[in-house]
């Protein structure tokens, strides 16, 4: 029964991870109700943006991270202007802006594998020599630690901004009814721009810490996207806390899951988690 | 003069699974993003039948789509209870679940080694080997295929479709039982990728898990929305944009090393330009 | 139809014109007597398009080193993307448009789809594949150590170290399904057990609840069956976990970008490229050779010496080549001393190695 403790840490490692996924991805899908493909590919630019900044050229890892995370949310924020606003004005349904997501993320992809080739890389600087931590009977990495913490920070963060701010109170309003806002005087062109900005930076930064724990390559995006709308799924879309309780399900059911069952089937674990979960209380757990 | 031949071949088989997902995509208005699933038990049913037991090309085929038909409605029965997004998860869901078997249940599927020395049809003594005989073959698949949709879409099944897509709400309000075409319609569209899936086995005599995962369902998927919902024209035409235009990009001569990655570029921003200019697709009525 | 929709399947056919009446001039014009082209088929995009370019590159870089020859040799990429309906396409025109003597393909997968056409059409196919199908067929050839081959070094390896307890981690693709299939076998007859076996698929980067489950196995040694990336990442992940239990594989350590991490590891590898190659690939690329770059590197080598050593007034047909290939032994390719044997399979012996201060050294049993 002793790997029940590191189960349970890997649960909440992988929870993390999702977590912060899910939260930009929640932000933008509130505003918008369009799913994001391209979302993910935020990650990698992140990513890649930290490995040039800081291992190619050497400067500052703080200054790499930061201009890092701007640089996934300026991109995200060119999307939303140059496509999925012009289409939005137009009223095109759901499965356009899919498509269209869909383009981006394809040609953003290419770009980063031109600009880095495919080959897998890690942000660490120093391999397989990290800080480790005994917590509650197992082992867990300096970075796993620091993500976690960031997540519960960045949730922290978005409760604040939602709750606490005119701005979050707009977003708020749009998530409720878009036309509605716009006729009680919201700009909410400008306002969901800024949405797509920070949604983006999170996946940004999900994008850096995958980076410093495993690795980053180019097509890393929709994997991670995927987990990320599950687990939004599942914890109740739209919902900031739901996003987050359902990664951490995620996390569990995937973990605990593949102790039981082989794990070669992980994810298809995770689908059928989305399965009952759509079948069952496609609301989310914490929805109404 | 093979390579037409090929692109033929293979543009056949695209256009059969085009059309028939348009049924259920573009006449009911389902987002199903599973169709890869269907197509390759059809096609895996072949390749064992083929290859373990004395099962003819053409037996095969009827007990893949017999196969395909009890499952796609069960599946379909759970989807039908899904709305919106939330249908086009579910059904990410369920290809994700069938690969994994594909790729796992290595006894029946030989898993990651897929089957290889699948043999071509035997009928009449014609050698199929030859590929310009496989490709009339197609055809008259193809073609009867086709001529079936038509006859859907445009009979009183057809116009209920439409109907469910426009407002199901209202047409449930006429007495109309929904889930019962909604299911239907969905064994029909899958049966159809499951014949699909038999010519391609046999035309390619090797087929490993790879060929039928999420992004395959999503390649078809595009197809049709490029070539115009409700259209079946629309999704041949579809299908023959998409098998050229990657073998179009071959002949551009970008330098050798980013070649690879500028076609994916061009992919990417050609489906994101249609997706701004011309959502309806080329052929559509129906305005995504 | 609306003016729209006939200007785009305006355009649309136009392209294709222009496209089929290209190549179609192209193919009856293009190939000279002299010239003898050779045609690659592999990942050039995609998750796996690094292993494609190093591929691509060995054989630029073979093609370099070559001195002077009867024929010139021109070497066609085409991206495949490991998809079996793109290798189809890229195949059938390599064949149709390029008149291709020759074909190179990546991966069982691919080299399954390859294998008939080639045969068909009667053109030379030389696959970097384990899977020995790949090799029916007087045109079809495999460079690659089989796993046989490389498991019965491995099993001898175990017993000389006096190991009884083996823990398998496995990716869920051909190769390493193909080695551990082969090494239960020979197993069966030792006193070695496998306490463990983690399976998990290509792609996946969390290897920590497994790594939980493999833990307590009791296992003496952990055997690595998978390919960069995941091999890496696993490798550390046990690490992390507190796992000081020796690692080794069944495939080269040393191929890694990361080869610190196997530091005094032993593994068995297929005869790895001598030095010599090694660092021309990397003052070319900046980059190690990837897997399977150094077999498509002696590949080219061997079509070269086939098509060189044909006596014929004029240029050999593929066949003729085929026939050449079969007749090359104890070639000094940069994978070792190789032999082409009658089902047209090369091969080449598996040697055991170990990572010294980061570097590739033999080591005897």
């Amino acid at each position: 029964m002793e790997i029940v403790p590191q189960l349970i840490l890997n649960s909440i490692i992988a929870g993390a991870i999702y977590a912060l996924i899910a939260l930009g991805f929640n932000f933008i899908y509130g505003a918008t109700k369009f799913f994001n493909l391209a979302h993910g590919v935020m990650a990698a630019i992140s990513g890649y943006a930290v490995f040039y900044f800081a291992k190619t050229l050497g400067s500052n890892i703080y200054f790499a991270v930061i201009f890092g995370v701007a640089l996934a949310g300026i991109v995200g924020y060119g999307l939303d202007k140059f496509i999925y606003l012009p289409l939005r004005k137009r009223k095109v349904s759901n499965m356009v802006l899919l498509v269209a997501s869909l383009g981006a993320m394809t040609a953003l992809q290419a770009v980063i594998a031109i600009l880095f080739t495919s080959r897998f890389k890690t942000l660490s600087q120093n391999i397989g020599t990290q800080k480790l931590f005994e917590v509650l009977g197992g082992v867990i990495t300096q970075t796993q630690l620091i993500t976690i913490l960031i997540t519960v920070l960045i949730l922290a963060g978005l409760v604040l901004l939602l709750y606490k701010t005119q701005f979050g109170k707009a977003v708020r309003a749009i998530s409720d009814d878009e036309e509605v806002a716009r006729i009680v005087g919201i700009n909410t062109n400008k306002i969901i721009g800024r949405v797509f900005f920070i949604g983006s930076a999170l996946a940004g930064l999900a994008g850096i810490l995958i980076g410093f724990d495993t690795g980053i390559e180019p097509t890393m995006g929709l994997g991670l996207l995927l987990k990320g709308v599950i687990a939004s799924i599942i914890g109740g879309v739209g919902n900031i806390y739901g996003g987050v309780l359902g990664a951490f399900l995620l996390g569990f059911v995937e973990n605990f899951g593949i102790w039981k069952i082989s794990g070669e089937w992980k994810d298809a674990i995770a689908f059928t988690l989305l399965i009952v979960f759509l079948i069952f209380r496609p609301r989310g757990i914490m929805n109404k | 003069m093979e390579y037409l031949i090929h692109l033929a071949i293979l543009f056949s088989i695209y256009a059969i699974l085009g059309v028939s997902l348009n049924l259920v995509v573009g006449y009911a208005g389902l987002l199903s993003v599973t169709h890869a699933a269907f197509y390759g038990i059809g096609a895996y049913t072949t390749a064992i039948l083929l290859t373990k037991t004395g099962v003819g090309f053409f037996g095969s085929m009827i007990l893949g789509v017999i196969i395909v038909i009890a499952l796609s409605s069960l599946i379909g029965i759970v989807l039908s209870k899904f709305k919106g997004d939330y249908y086009a998860l579910g059904t990410f869901g369920f290809n994700t679940i069938i690969f994994a078997i594909f790729l796992n249940w290595q006894n029946l599927t030989m898993g990651p080694f897929g089957i290889s020395g699948i043999p071509k049809p035997e009928l009449l003594g014609i050698n199929f080997a030859n590929n310009f005989n496989f490709l009339i073959l197609t055809l008259i698949f193809l073609g009867l295929i086709y001529f079936v949709s038509r006859f859907i879409t445009k009979s009183p099944f057809g116009r209920v479709l439409k109907a469910i897509r426009e407002d199901e709400k209202a047409i449930v309000v006429f007495g109309y039982n929904t889930p019962y075409f909604k299911i239907t319609i969905f064994f029909i569209s899958a049966a159809m990728a499951a014949v699909a899936g038999s010519l391609f086995a046999s035309y390619l005599t090797f087929i490993d898990p790879s060929s039928f995962r999420l992004t395959e369902s999503v390649f078809i998927l595009v197809i049709i929305i490029l070539g115009g919902l409700a259209n079946l024209r629309g999704a041949i035409l579809g299908a023959l944009f998409l098998i050229l235009l990657p073998e179009i990009l071959r002949f551009v001569g970008f330098p050798p090393d980013i070649a690879a990655q500028m076609r994916q570029v061009v992919y990417g921003v050609i489906l994101i330009l249609v997706m701004l200019y011309r959502p309806q697709g080329l052929m559509g009525e129906y305005k995504l | 139809m609306d003016k729209l929709t006939k200007w785009v399947i305006g355009i649309i056919g136009v392209i294709a014109v222009v496209v089929i009446g290209y190549f179609l001039s192209e193919s009856t014009s293009k190939v000279s007597a002299e010239q003898i082209k050779i045609g690659v088929v592999a990942p050039m995009t995609g998750n796996l398009a690094f292993l494609g370019e190093g591929i691509r590159d060995a054989m630029l870089l073979a093609k370099q080193d070559l001195g002077s020859t009867q024929y010139a040799y021109e070497l066609i990429f085409e991206d495949d993307q490991l998809d079996p309906k793109m290798t189809a396409s890229a195949v059938n025109k390599l064949i149709g448009v390029n008149k291709v003597a020759a074909i190179v393909s990546f991966g069982s997968g691919p080299g399954n789809v390859v294998a008939p056409i080639a045969e068909q059409n009667k053109v030379v196919h030389f696959g970097i594949a384990s899977d020995p199908n790949v090799a029916k067929g007087e045109f079809n050839f495999i460079h690659w150590t089989p796993p046989s081959e490389e498991n019965k070094v491995f099993v001898e390896k175990l017993q000389s170290r006096g190991i009884k307890k083996l823990g398998v981690f496995e990716s869920n693709q051909q190769g390493a399904a193909a080695a551990i299939a082969d090494l239960k076998e020979k197993l069966k007859e030792t006193d070695i057990e496998i306490v463990t076996n983690q399976v998990f698929n290509p792609g996946e980067k969390d290897f920590r609840s497994i790594i939980s489950k493999a833990k307590n196995s009791g296992a003496e040694i952990y055997l690595l069956l998978a390919f960069s990336p995941e091999l890496e990442v696993l490798a550390k992940q046990i690490k992390e976990a507190g796992i000081n239990t020796p690692l080794t594989s069944i495939e080269s350590f040393e191929l890694s970008e990361q080869v610190d991490l196997f530091e005094g590891e032993w593994y068995v590898t297929a005869a790895s490229p001598t030095g010599d190659f090694t660092s021309k690939f990397e003052v070319k690329t900046d980059k190690n050779p990837t897997l399977g770059a150094a077999n498509a590197y002696d590949i080219f080598n061997l079509v070269v010496t086939a098509a060189e050593g044909f006596r014929g007034s004029t240029k050999p047909k593929p066949s003729q080549i085929a026939n050449e290939l079969t007749t090359i032994k104890d070639f000094n390719g940069v994978l070792g001393n190789l032999s082409v044997n009658e089902d047209g399979i090369v091969i080449s012996k598996a040697v055991i190695r170990m990572i010294k201060d980061g570097k590739p050294v033999d080591i005897d049993n």
